[in-house]
């Protein structure tokens, strides 16, 4: 059936709102106008609808965190784990939750089982928004990069392929940051740098520095400008082949002369507050990352941040005295973010920046469960483990299970524990991150999720 | 008219006013007959072109300009390579100890340089802090490039240094700028690149010559090598 001409009319007036809404917030960012102004300012020039669609954030933020060279081993031993494993409360395996003779209980109201335990870093949010665990994936030990061989699909990861969804609808004056991690091929340039000082310096521009080029709003403006002007001299500026490259480079014009190093910078203080003071080489990174994932996203610079995480390579980690203390550091450092994420508004929705997150852990190798002396290398059915948090939008609890028998179990489509198959739940796992990015539109995964069936691992989209 | 036949002329009108529901009422004209003026004006009429080319002038356009699949051949915009904007630094009078070539130096990752150790190719697409990171090294550069111009050998003309200003350093020279945009410089560019010396100032709001000089050099080399 044709479309009526009103139709039409409102499918372009609804283009060229998305492209206003997008410019808008994206000036607002590179001018330090923080969002709940322009959204004023759009409501008075373009009228409330205008500026109620623009507080509407169309995807969620996005952290992934790699953990290579043994790692990942520090998510399962540490933070969220294994449901048969933990339930066994066996001395001799690769575990430390609770304290003293507490060693946890079943979370109660979850969909699938999760363990509780004092100090859990998401233990203060409902059963809903509970973390998600997947046995999925092959184990690959000491490797640093299994992100999109193992973890990914048709070569993609999942936080590439977010970056990808994200910039269509959410505007950021870098759209994805990678942090020490290498994100594999996405059509969104991340922009990369080796830790979170070089993060921080992608905002603070030597031009933009007391006694730079830029440092006073009238250079700024002049060279923001001219650079305009010279750039439209190029005949082919418009082309659509070109388009692209010009507005990126016109956004990197105006924001060459902003600085918000001091904003960004994460302080000896904040470390402290975050407990990693004391914490070994990658506690520290983990808080430097997470305390400047907190402020990037409250300024609305950037929507999806990969970092490395964990790189040590704990075998024997439950022989040593720091296996006493290092999980609790380790928890106080997740759960400082979680709680300042609570704390702190999503500038674009207004809502805690936690309801609008989707962070996930991915890794080379869980370790051996059942090996607490040695905490060997290799897995159980030679499987791998994703854990998630998606502000509720994935069933919590664990999408399979590790038994205390060193069985191994992952979700059929109707949700029911079955054999192991490692590919078609890392297919179903990467499905449901995506789909929690989404915000449940499972439509807007397709293209890489394909017919992947996840209705019996998701919350359902509520119209 | 029966109470029935009033009834259901209400309901289809309802209906009828249901069915087009996805356009804001809020966005329309008031057309009460009597009342307010019924035709459209700029206000109450969808913001449309109405003086853009006709479907045969576009159709030509894209004719005489060739397919997509041409066009992405010769008029592509990957980003300016690593080692690329290293080499244009060197030939262009940047030495190798000062503030742009540590930003250089240290941008590696943010501007997309190849990890061959991680097998990550050059990123051939610009990021905003890939092009931030180029365009600051520019502002960085460009005291060095205005004080060493002289002495670079690939600018010379005939074995002579060509100034990079002239009329006291009011405005750029399109012979220097040429070579260092490694583009031909047209008359517009000259003009804005005068424009960008007169226009900058000091901190109190006084023309400041030298300092639009650098912001000359800074905007012409950013706008060049937007694109390799």
């Amino acid at each position: 059936m044709a479309k009526s001409p009103f139709t039409r009319r409102d499918e372009q007036r609804e283009l060229s709102r998305r492209a206003l809404i997008k410019w808008t917030l994206a000036c607002g960012a590179g001018l330090g106008v923080s969002r709940s102004k322009v959204h004023e300012i759009l409501e008075k020039h373009a009228g409330k609808g205008v500026a109620a669609a623009a507080s509407t954030a169309a995807f969620c933020n996005v952290v992934q965190i790699d953990e290579g060279g043994g790692g990942q081993s520090n998510i399962v031993g540490q933070l969220v784990p294994y449901f048969g494993i933990a339930q066994a409360k066996n001395p001799a395996f690769s575990w430390a939750f609770g304290d003293g003779a507490d060693q946890g209980k079943p979370f109660v109201g979850t969909p699938y089982p999760l363990w509780d335990y004092n100090g859990n870093p998401f233990g203060h949010l409902p059963a809903e928004m509970q973390v998600s665990a997947f046995p999925c994936g092959s184990n690959n030990t000491h490797n640093s990069n299994a992100a999109t061989s193992t973890f990914g699909l048709g070569g993609k990861g999942t936080g590439a392929f977010a970056a990808e969804m994200q910039v269509t609808a959410l505007s950021s004056i870098i759209p994805a940051l990678a942090i020490g991690a290498n994100p594999g091929p996405s059509a969104v340039p991340f922009a990369s740098t080796g830790n979170v000082a070089g993060a921080v310096n992608l905002f603070n521009s030597v031009a933009s520095r007391t006694g730079g080029l830029l440092e006073r709003s009238n250079e700024a403006d002049l060279y923001t400008a001219h650079y305009e002007i010279l750039s439209s001299l190029n005949r082919v500026a418009k082309n659509p082949i070109q388009a692209g490259a010009y507005k990126t480079s016109r956004e990197a014009a105006k924001f060459l002369g902003k600085n918000l190093a001091a904003q960004l910078t994460v302080t000896p203080a904040e470390l402290a507050e975050y407990g990693a003071t004391g914490g070994s080489n990658g506690i520290r990174r983990y808080a430097e990352a997470l305390a400047f994932t907190v402020k990037a996203f409250q300024l609305g610079l950037t929507h999806n941040i990969h970092f490395s995480g964990m790189k040590n390579d704990p075998h024997g980690f439950w022989d040593q005295g720091t296996f006493q203390t290092e999980p609790a550091i380790f928890r106080r450092v997740i759960k400082t973010f979680m709680l300042k994420m609570a704390a702190t508004n999503d500038p674009l929705t207004g809502e805690p920046l936690d309801r609008n997150l989707v962070m996930f852990w991915q890794g080379d190798t869980p370790k051996q469960a059942r090996n607490r002396a040695g905490w060997g290398d290799g897995s159980a059915m030679n499987h791998n483990v994703v854990v998630a948090y998606s502000s509720g939008h994935i069933k919590a609890g664990w999408h399979g299970d590790h038994s205390a028998a060193g069985v191994v179990t992952s979700l059929d489509d109707a949700g029911n524990q079955v054999a192991y198959n490692g590919t078609v739940a890392a297919q179903k796992a990467l499905a449901c991150i995506a789909y929690a990015v989404a915000k449940r539109r499972a439509r807007d995964i397709q293209s890489f999720a394909g017919n992947t069936k996840i209705d019996a691992q998701v919350n359902p989209l509520e119209l | 008219m029966t109470r029935f036949t009033t009834s259901l002329l209400l309901v289809l009108v309802a209906g009828a006013s249901a069915c087009s529901s996805d356009i804001e009422d809020e966005n329309l004209p008031d057309n009460n007959p009597g009342g307010e003026e019924t035709s459209g004006n700029e206000d109450t009429t969808y913001d449309h072109e109405n003086d853009g080319k006709s479907p045969w002038e576009v159709l030509a356009e894209q004719q005489a300009a060739g397919p997509m699949r041409y066009q992405s051949r010769i008029h592509g915009c990957v980003k300016v390579r690593y080692e690329t904007v290293g080499n244009i630094l060197t030939s262009r009078g940047v030495g190798t100890n000062g503030q742009a070539r540590n930003l250089f130096t240290t941008g590696q990752n943010s501007m997309g340089a190849p990890v061959y150790s991680a097998r990550i190719r050059e990123n051939l697409v610009p990021s905003t802090a890939g092009m931030s990171r180029l365009f600051d090294i520019f502002a960085s550069a460009s005291t060095e490039i205005i004080a060493n111009f002289a002495n670079v050998d690939a600018c010379k003309v005939g074995g002579a240094a060509v100034p990079l200003f002239d009329n006291g350093g009011a405005t750029c020279n399109a012979e220097a700028f040429t070579c260092l945009a490694g583009t031909t410089i047209t008359a517009a560019h000259i003009d804005i690149c005068n424009k960008t010396i007169a226009g900058a100032k000091n901190a109190a709001g006084n023309p400041d010559q030298a300092l639009g000089q650098r912001l000359a050099v800074a905007v012409m080399l950013a706008a060049a090598h937007t694109c390799e």
